[in-house]
Formats: C-alpha cells, structure tokens, sequence
C-alpha cells in the first residue's frame, strides 16, 4: 500500500532540482576566480574604494556621482540554514542568477587614458558638437557614425571621453539596447575618477536596464560598476539591484557549500534592502538625461527581496511579515505604482510558507488570491491541489488536477500531478480510474524520459542544448514542447533566451534592416562582432543550465515513474483482494458505495456541468464530485454519475 | 418564446473562436421575452466593461475554448428545412428546402441549398373599395401583386464566429452557434400581371407564367447541437431580388423594383462524418 503521502508536489522537486542545478554549476566553477558562478562574484566584497578627489572632474561632471556610503558590514554569525528544500519548494526571485562574466564583450582597441578629464577643444569639440545636434534632431544613425569616427580618430583624443558615452546614447536610440549597454560598459569601465561620463552613463545602465526583457545584464553591471558611485536620484534603484544581486549571490554560495558567506551575502542583502526608502514606491527619480526606467514599486520589491532573506536565514515569520507587506503595498486599489508581478509572487511565497507549516488552509487562501491566469497561477494551481489534499478535500484537488490536465496545457510538465490523481483515486477505493491514471501518465511520460535520457546522454557541448532542445521555437512534437517547458521550468533559461532573441533582433533588425548600410561600417561590424560575442555566451550559459535542469529531471522522472509502478502494484493487489472477497462470499462484493454529495455552489457563483469541454473562464474553478468512495468513508448515499462542475462568479 | 426566470439561465459565448476574447451574458440581459434568436444576437455584442472579464489573462495566449464537444470544421452538413415567410402582405409562403454545406474552417462554412413549396393567400390581403367594405382580394387581384415566389435555390457562405452555451435551470446546458450568412439565389416567381392582363389570362382561362431572376440574401443563422451529428437550425434570411411590376405606373409599362422578402427557417441538421474530426 503507497504511503499516506506517497509523493510531494513537484514545486518541492523543483526546489531540489534548483538547488541541485546551482550546486552542479557551482561546483563545476568553484576555482577561486573572481567571477565564478554564472556571473555571481563568489569572493567576499571588497570594501568600497574611497574616491580620490578630483576638483576637475567634479567640476564638470553632468551627474555628481556619489562615494558608495554603506560598505558590506561584515560577516555576522551563520544564521541558521534556510529551510530544507524538501519541505518548501524553491522561493522564486524575480530575476535570475547573473549571466556569465563572458557577456561583457571585449573592448575594441581604443586609445586610452589621453582624454581623461578633458574636455574638447576646436576640431575636436566642433566635431563633438556636430554629432550631438545629429543626435538632438533625431538622426541617431548619423549621429552613431559621426560619433564613431571621433573615437577612431587619435587626434580627437580629447572628445573621445564624450563621444563614447553619446555613442552609447546614440545606439539606445536605435534601438539597439544590448550594444548600448556594451559601449556604456566602455564608459564605466574607467571609473568615476576616469571619465567626467560615469553618473549620467549609470543613469543610462538603470534606464537602459530596465527596458530589457531579462535584467541580468543590469544586475551584474551594477555589481560591478555601481560600488564605486552612483548617480544621485538612483539610490534606491541601486540599493535594490544590489541588494537582488547579494541575495542571488548568498544562494549560490550556500549550494556551494559556502554557509557562513552565504549568510554574509544575506546580511548585506537585507541590509541593502533595507535602505531602499519608502517614497521609492512612487516613482523613478530622474535627475539626468536618461529616459525614466521602468519599474513598478521599488520599496515593495525591495521588501519582497527582503522577505526572501528572511525565509533563507530561516525566519518564517518575518519573511511572512515582509511578503505581507508587499501585498499591503501593491493592493491595486491604493498601489502608488501597479506591481502585479510582485504582488502575485508574495501570493506565492506566502501560501509556500504556510503550507511548509503545515497550515493548508492559509496556504490555500494566498493561493486562491494570486491573479488568475497570471505567470505563475498555474504553478500556483497545482500547489494548491496538494494543500486540498492534505486536508481531505479531493473534489477540489481532482477539480485544480482537472485544469492542469486540460488540453489548454497539455505541453506543461507535471508529471506529478497523475500521481497525486491516482493517489486520491485510489484512497477512495476508485481502482479502475486509479489504474486508468497511471496508464495515462506512463503513456505521456515514458516516452520523455526515453527523450530526455536520449538528450542527456548524448555527447555533446552545452551550446547544442540551445538547439537540441529548441529553446527558441518550440518542437513540433508533443514530447519535444513538453522537454521544452521543461526546460523553462528553470526561470533563468526562460530569461537567458529571451535575451538572447533580444539580440538576434538587434542583430537581424537593428543592424540588419537598417537602412544607409550600418551594418557594413566598421561601427556595424564593431558592433556584430560584440552582439555576437554576448550572445555566444549567453547561448552557451542556457544550454548548461538547460543541461543540469534536464539531467535532474530524468532522474526524478524516473523516480516518479517507479513510483507510479508501486501504486500500479498495490491497486492490482486491492482489486485482487475485492474479488477474493467476492469468492468468499459467493456474491459479488461491492468495494465502494455512494457518497453524500450536492451540486450546491455558493450564490456568487454558477453551476455549470463538466462535459468534457474546456472553457478559457473556468479554468482553475472544477470541482469534481466524488459520487462513489470507500466503504467506510462516507456513511449516506445517493449516487448517480460521477459529474465534475465549473464554478463562475455570477457577477462577473 | 418564453425563456426561463432569468436566475436560472446563463449564456456564455465565444464570440471570437479563434484567439479572441470570451464574453459571458448575466441573465438579466436575458429577461425580455423576445425571440431566442434576437436574445442570442444581442448578447453577442456584451458591453465592453464585461467584455474585460478574467478571460483576458489568457487573451491571445490560450483559444477561448478548447476540446469543444461540438466541432464542424472538415465535416459535411445535411440539412432538412422548413421555410415561413414573415411578414409578407399578399402571399405566405410555406416552403421545404433541403440544402448540403460543407465546414472549411470551424467558423466558415459554403452550402448549396433549393426550397420550393405551397404559396398561400395572406390574411391581410384584402381590397377596400371607397363605400363598400373590406373583402379579401382575389385571385385575378392576387396575379397583379409581386411575391408568389415558387422556387429558390441558390449558394451561401456562412461565418458563425460565436459558440456558446446555454446553462437552463443549471441542469441543462445547450451549446449552439450563431453566425451570419450571405449568398446569391435563383428565384423563380409568378409573373406580375397589369390589371389589363391579368383580366385578359382570367377571360382566356390562363395563369400567369413564371419569370426567374438572379437574387441575393442576407441572414442570421444559429444552431443548437443536439448531439455530435444532429443538430437543429434556426435562420432569419432576408431575400432581395428585383422584378417587373406592371401596376405600379398604368398604362406606362411595367417597372423593375427591388423585392425584399424575409423567411424564417427551422431545419435539421445531421453532420457527415458523424463524429467530430480530430483537432490538428
């Protein structure tokens, strides 16, 4: 006989798979190299260089860029260790782990350190001014290029300070994001005392960084520059970035085995978080020339980070504090900025630690409140039909079970849940439905674990994951989307590759499409040769990840599917023991009886009968209507046909 | 018709089968008692507040309805109908029609149809006299009037974007279609006679003959499944074609003037082949 709880949701999987994908990668990039982990700097922080004054450069700079006030504080106790992930799934962060340290493309060969704090003078400066009113009236292209031959040219030396970081200005206009990133790279490469350019070129990373679909390349840049200085007006955002970046980075540290820094990193992370000022929440402050970037509300999204903290130092109630915080902040009815994003990941982090407790029917209610249909209500969804089950509520687990199988999303993976719909089945003495579920699942699934074996133990480099798996297009096959999702199911493979189609756009239309042959200037070449390096590495960091994300799941494929074997084994054995008993008794011995049950829904909602179509509306609102169980399970009867219903608010 | 208290029926369509928004009616919308037909056709249009329900997370993402039990796309439709003109002063008609369609996509379907059948006197057909009481007119009357329509057939091309469902007493749940529809029609009608001729044929013991012309029309057409090949038809079809009216200027020749003629029609229909195809 399985045990009570013979499985676990697969978000508690997921965890262990997360944690497992850091480890592998962690321990493949242990070596003491100062930015090991996928981009995360794993060596203890520095303290901040104290800036050396410099009465030229503040003179003239646009943006005063200011010395780093809070240096890490150094490292306290060893907190105690987050909770096993076995009994919580993985807490999601809103972005990923840092990109690899080969994203930053190499600098072209440029005359360097002649320019530093000067500012243009005669052909130089006319030069400059030329490009800039180019700039102004909206000829960004021409502008680029103009700018561009400045830099290549020795004798503008003088300009050359300037022109870069217009030239990074120039490409954001062109819509050319990454390369404008790149060449901003340029610019703060030099630190605050090497170019007059370094705040409002911060400024431009924030702005910039913000419009990207992954925010990993702001994040790291921000580790890496803004330690130093950061431009007035853009505390907050910094002091956010960073504390996001900390977090990831004591994650990563504890996969690795590296407790007491990881609790460190934490520290400072909570420390960061918590210097995020709460007039954040109401908007971008904009002191520059830079666009306002785009975010929702900064002080809840520092709480959530804080929140996040919390739970990894093991403190349940804090951390739950600060996620109800968040959700205070982003109610959409008093929201100073809209943050749906961030309020439906507090849902979900709240719900998760209630039902780490063991409080289902708390963990029930967050989940219920996360939006629906919203990035992770499916997740969400599937949660939830393991709190239900635990309290005994199968209609409403085989209800959640029911949109999750739907054909709406026959690609996602969820192995598990076929599990769980067995073990209801078959705790309630339905044997035919229990036996019928696992069928479903081994004819679904066997067939993935042969790919997914197929894939893994395939010989070949981490960048062929990007194409064997077809993280760009989806295969055509059923199994071949499923392994796809799968992959997905890892939010940093699902970022690494929208940034990676980022830059083929840049690539194919910013560059490509473009007319007056951009491509074809040694500015267009420069710039290929750079997009094509950060997407190489980008390419080559979503295939390991997809790789370990995969091997991990093979294996816990495998496990669920001799999993199912068991169950498969006990059911005969039930169905054998009924029909012995019927020989016994010389009848037929009936191993269920009728329950007790009611169509009834509540007055804000209508019934409406499953048939077997799936309706977009109802989804996550079946309720399946257990009309036949165990014996002893349920005293009265009146049991016609098994029926599964939809609820719809009536007001709706 | 008379519907159901309003509490107990709920509509819910998908006005945009492919990849558009999903819409639900509250019944309130639904507690005149007019014409099911009218009912559906104004619920297709919900207000735009409902029209942004909680379907919209999914909007583009997910089609608004999936594993639909009732599918026509790549199946043959074989219809029995019968056909009441409405609203016609001098001749209700009571036709039969048969007609074949075919389902290209899910929402579009071509039909070849023909009908024919009984013309009959309208009641409210009635000549007045200055001084002498109403009578009903007669037949020599009724050959100087347009409309004793004998014959239609014709091709059409139907669009039914919407599907939906319908929850009765929260027991039953009917699923239909509706759509619009529009084709071009032979129809052959009597012929109509001037007073003079008409007097002349009656004296001679003839009847008018029959002239036929090219027509076209225009309709609102609903289906409620019954089972996966049976289902029941309801259109509203509003014919237009033109003919020659001799009366309308005497003694100066006769005058082609447009005719419009609206016919209601039930039918039923079985699909071909009898079960859904499978969904590509």
């Amino acid at each position: 006989m399985p045990t009570a709880n013979p499985t676990r949701p697969r978000t508690i999987l997921a965890a262990l798979r997360a944690a497992a994908v850091l480890a592998a990668v962690a321990g493949l990039t242990l070596a003491p190299v100062a930015r090991a982990q996928l981009g995360i700097d794993l060596t203890p922080p520095k303290p901040a260089a104290k800036p050396k004054k410099d009465p030229a450069r503040r003179k003239a700079a646009p943006a005063r860029p200011l010395p780093r006030k809070n240096a890490p504080a150094p490292a306290p106790a060893p907190a105690p260790a987050p909770g096993a992930p076995d009994e919580l799934p993985a807490l999601d962060v809103t972005k990923p782990a840092p990109p690899p340290t080969a994203q930053k493309p190499a600098a072209p060969a440029r005359p360097l350190g002649l320019e530093l704090g000067k500012v243009a003078t005669g052909l130089a400066k006319e030069k400059l001014d030329a490009a800039k009113k180019l700039l102004d009236a909206g000829q960004a292209q021409r502008a680029a290029l103009a700018l561009d031959e400045i830099l290549s040219e020795p004798k503008l030396a003088a300009a050359h300070d300037e022109a870069r970081y217009q030239l990074g200005k120039a490409l954001f206009k062109l819509g050319l994001p990454h390369a404008a990133l790149a060449t901003f790279d340029e610019v703060l490469d030099r630190g605050p005392q090497g170019t007059r350019f370094y705040g409002s070129a911060l400024e431009w990373l924030f702005s910039v960084g913000s419009r990207l679909k992954n925010e990993q390349p702001l994040l790291s840049r921000v580790a890496r520059h803004a330690r130093e200085a950061f431009p007035p007006g853009h505390e907050d955002r910094f002091h956010f970035l960073l504390a996001k970046y900390e977090f990831e980075r004591g994650r990563a540290l504890f996969d690795a085995g590296r407790a007491r820094e990881a609790t460190a990193a934490w520290a400072d992370a909570a420390r960061l978080a918590s210097l995020v000022r709460e007039q954040a929440g109401a908007g971008d402050a904009n002191g520059g020339d830079a666009p306002a970037s785009q975010e929702g509300d900064l002080f809840a999204r520092a709480r959530f980070v804080d929140g996040l903290v919390r739970y990894a130092q093991g403190d349940d109630a804090g951390a739950s504090e600060a996620f109800k915080d968040v959700v205070r902040l982003t109610n959409p009815k008093r929201a100073r900025r809209p943050d749906p994003t961030v309020r439906e990941l507090a849902f979900l982090q709240l719900a998760r630690i209630h039902y780490q407790n063991r409080q289902n029917r708390y963990a029930i209610f967050y989940y219920d409140k996360m939006p629906w249909g919203g990035q992770n209500w499916l997740q969400g969804l599937w949660e939830e039909s393991y709190a239900y089950y635990r309290i005994g509520d199968y209609e409403k687990t085989l209800g959640n079970l029911l949109t999750l199988q739907s054909p709406y999303f026959q690609d996602e993976y969820f192995p598990e849940s076929y599990v769980l719909k067995a073990t209801v089945y078959y705790e309630n003495c339905r044997y035919p439905e229990a036996r019928l579920v696992l069928e479903t699942l081994t004819g679904i699934y066997e067939p993935v674990f042969d790919e997914l074996n197929r894939i893994t133990t395939t010989k070949q480099t981490s960048a062929a994951y990007y194409d064997v798996v077809g993280l760009s297009t989806p295969a055509s096959s059923a199994v071949g989307r499923k392994i796809r999702k799968l992959a997905f199911t890892d939010e940093n493979v699902r970022r690494l590759v929208e940034s990676v189609q980022e830059i083929e756009h840049e690539l194919d239309v910013g560059l490509g499409d473009r007319g007056g042959g951009l491509r074809n200037t040694l500015l267009g070449r420069r710039l290929q040769t750079q997009l094509t390096s950060v997407k190489a590495a980008l390419v080559e960091e979503a295939g390991a990840r997809t790789k370990a994300t995969l091997e991990y799941e093979r294996d816990a494929l495998r496990t669920l599917l001799a999993q199912a074997l068991r169950i498969q084994i006990e059911v005969s054995r039930k169905e054998r023991e009924a029909l012995e008993g019927s020989l016994a008794a010389g009848y037929q011995v009936d191993v269920v009886r009728d329950l007790k049950f009611s169509y009834a829904v509540s007055d804000e909602h209508l019934y409406w009968p499953y048939e077997g179509e799936f309706w977009r509306d109802e989804l996550g609102t079946f309720s399946y209507t257990l009309t036949k169980g165990c014996k002893d399970r349920l005293p009265r009867a009146r049991g016609e046909t098994e029926t599964v219903k939809a609820e719809s608010p009536a007001g709706k | 018709m008379s519907l159901p208290a309003p509490s107990h029926l709920d509509v819910r369509m998908d006005p945009a089968r492919h990849g558009g928004i999903s819409a639900r009616a509250t019944p309130s919308r639904l507690a005149s008692a007019l014409g099911l037909l009218l009912v559906l056709a104004g619920l297709a249009a919900p207000s735009a507040p409902r029209a942004q329900s909680k379907s919209d997370a999914f909007a583009g993402k997910i089609p608004p309805v999936s594993a639909a039990l009732y599918r026509k796309a790549g199946r043959f439709e074989l219809t029995l109908s019968g056909n009441l003109s409405v609203n016609d002063a001098f001749y209700s008609k009571y036709f039969g029609g048969l007609k074949l369609g075919y389902h290209i996509f899910e929402s579009v379907s071509v039909t070849a149809y023909g009908a024919m059948g009984l013309n009959t006197k309208a009641g409210s057909a009635q000549v007045c006299p200055s001084g002498e009481g109403c009578r009903p007119a007669d037949r020599v009357q009724m050959w100087q009037v347009p409309g004793n329509i004998k014959l239609m057939a014709g091709v059409e091309g139907a669009w039914a974007p919407v599907y939906g469902k319908l929850n009765l007493f929260s027991e039953q749940v009917a699923h239909f279609d509706l759509g619009i529809l529009h084709g071009w029609d032979w129809i052959t009608y009597q012929k109509v006679l001037s007073g003079t001729q008409a007097a002349e044929y009656d004296e001679r013991g003839q009847s008018p003959g029959t002239e036929s012309t090219i027509g076209m029309h225009l309709g609102l057409a609903t289906r409620i499944f019954l089972t996966e090949s049976i289902a029941l038809r309801l259109e509203f079809r509003d014919y237009f074609y033109l003919a020659k009216i001799p009366n309308v200027r005497e003694g100066r020749g006769a005058r082609t003037e447009l005719q419009q003629q609206l016919f209601a029609e039930l039918g039923v229909s079985v699909f071909f082949p009898f079960h859904n195809r499978p969904v590509q």
